[in-house]
């Protein structure tokens, strides 16, 4: 493959920022499309890589092409903004009807958010995945704070010890890849992180953890801020405009801090919190980089002649 | 030159979906067709092509699948799907009846 191709691609590869399946399809696409281009120019008498230049040349900016098929793939269908909403509305509906109160609702919600998770992880990370892996995340959180809360004796330390960092861990590799991919996707992602951490501060301050009339008196609340982050998942996938959906989720951050500050008095730890939710993804992404194809692993795609650099 | 460019824009789509109702055909593919048989006069640009038929293909009116072309080498087809068929008959009956209404006003009136 020609060094200049390659290089267009690879920028190319950083720019997409879509499902690793359509990103697979359009950079090996463009590739064929490149080296026939490269192949015709070259029977004109031109030396490979100048051919290469000029038909990388011909395609134009990889920012606006980028930006092209980013404008095709970026609104999701009616259906994928309801199954990204769906993990808000679930929890929505636990507090709207004081499901909370049975055990078997609340493990079969936690059971098939991982369930649904792990699948569609593996099978493509479509974007309305983004939300229920948030809630996976947040889960393995609460635990560890639930945990904190009970009576400390040696072998919940061990387990504290063990589960911790482990949990950190998986929370910082999954965040990173998220981040790669795109960093608006890892903050819709996050956003349940502060809202249940919000709420389990409020419910600690006041004592309520383990007290069932503190959960029913804050039932409504805890509803209304499950159901308006569900809104903003749904409208955050119809959304086309990237500059939209950040302003969107800046918006719900405002929406989250109106709601949930009556009820509680630390402030700045939720402010903190939700706001770090929403820009650590971008800052971090300045500092890793974008694209998702590390090593130029969608090369892997093409027979292995096409490979070899010239 | 931009007057063509304007007239390439607004037609893109009904020109892909003729060009690929004839036969399945891939990107670089159309390109060279849509300069064929325009006689040099379209041109598309690479930029815009791709993003165009990833469109059209989300959209549901065609459909591309990977194949080995004649010389071996894997290309992406496109294929005309059955609603893109429909879409394309109204696209062009629409052309027909604007094409007409043009020139009975631009052709000069016989005295």
């Amino acid at each position: 493959m020609a060094l200049e191709i390659r290089h267009y691609l690879n920028n190319m590869g950083s720019r997409l920022r879509l499902d690793p399946k359509s990103e697979r399809d359009i950079l090996r696409e463009l590739y064929t499309h490149l080296e026939e281009e490269t192949d015709e120019l070259r029977q004109t008498g031109l030396p490979r890589e100048a051919a290469a230049r000029m038909a990388t040349e011909r395609f134009g900016s990889t920012q606006t092409l980028a930006r092209e098929f980013h404008q095709v793939y970026s609104k999701g269908t009616l259906l994928q903004a309801f199954l990204a909403a769906l993990p808000h509305l679930l929890i929505a509906l636990t507090f709207i009807l004081q499901l909370w109160r049975g055990w078997h609702w609340m493990v079969v919600i936690l059971v098939s958010m991982m369930l649904v998770t792990i699948y569609e992880w593996r099978r493509g990370k479509p974007a309305w995945l983004y939300p229920w892996l948030g809630y996976c995340l947040a889960m393995m959180l609460v635990l560890a704070l639930l945990l904190w809360q009970v009576v400390p004796n040696f072998w919940l330390w061990l387990l504290l010890l063990t589960y911790i960092p482990f949990a950190l861990w998986l929370l910082a590799s999954i965040v990173f890849r998220v981040v790669r991919r795109d960093w608006l996707l890892a903050s819709l992602m996050m956003l349940p992180l502060p809202v249940a951490i919000g709420w389990l501060l409020t419910l600690e301050q006041e004592g309520l953890v383990y007290n069932e009339q503190g959960f029913h008196n804050i039932s409504p609340q805890l509803a209304l801020t499950f159901l308006t982050l569900g809104l903003v998942t749904a409208a955050f996938i119809r959304l086309r405009s990237r500059l939209f959906k950040a302003g969107l989720l800046l918006a719900a951050t405002l929406i989250m801090l109106i709601v949930i500050l009556p009820a509680t008095g630390a402030f700045l730890v939720l402010s903190l919190l939700l706001t770090s939710s929403l820009l650590l993804p971008k800052l971090l992404e300045r500092k890793i980089g974008r694209g998702q194809w590390r090593n130029d692993a969608w090369e892997q795609l093409l027979p292995e002649k096409d490979r070899e650099a010239d | 030159m931009g007057y063509e460019r304007e007239l390439l824009k607004g037609s893109t789509d009904s020109l892909l979906l003729s060009l690929i109702e004839n036969k399945p055909m891939y990107g670089y593919q159309l390109i060279k067709e849509m300069e064929h048989r325009s006689g040099g006069y379209f041109h598309f640009g690479e930029g815009t092509l791709y993003p165009a038929l990833h469109r059209l293909e989300k959209e549901g009116l065609i459909q591309g699948k990977w194949e080995h072309s004649l010389g071996g080498q894997e290309r992406r087809y496109y294929y005309l799907t059955q609603k893109g068929h429909q879409v394309l008959v109204e696209k062009a009956a629409e052309w027909q009846r604007f094409a007409a209404a043009v020139n009975m006003i631009i052709e000069p009136i016989s005295p």
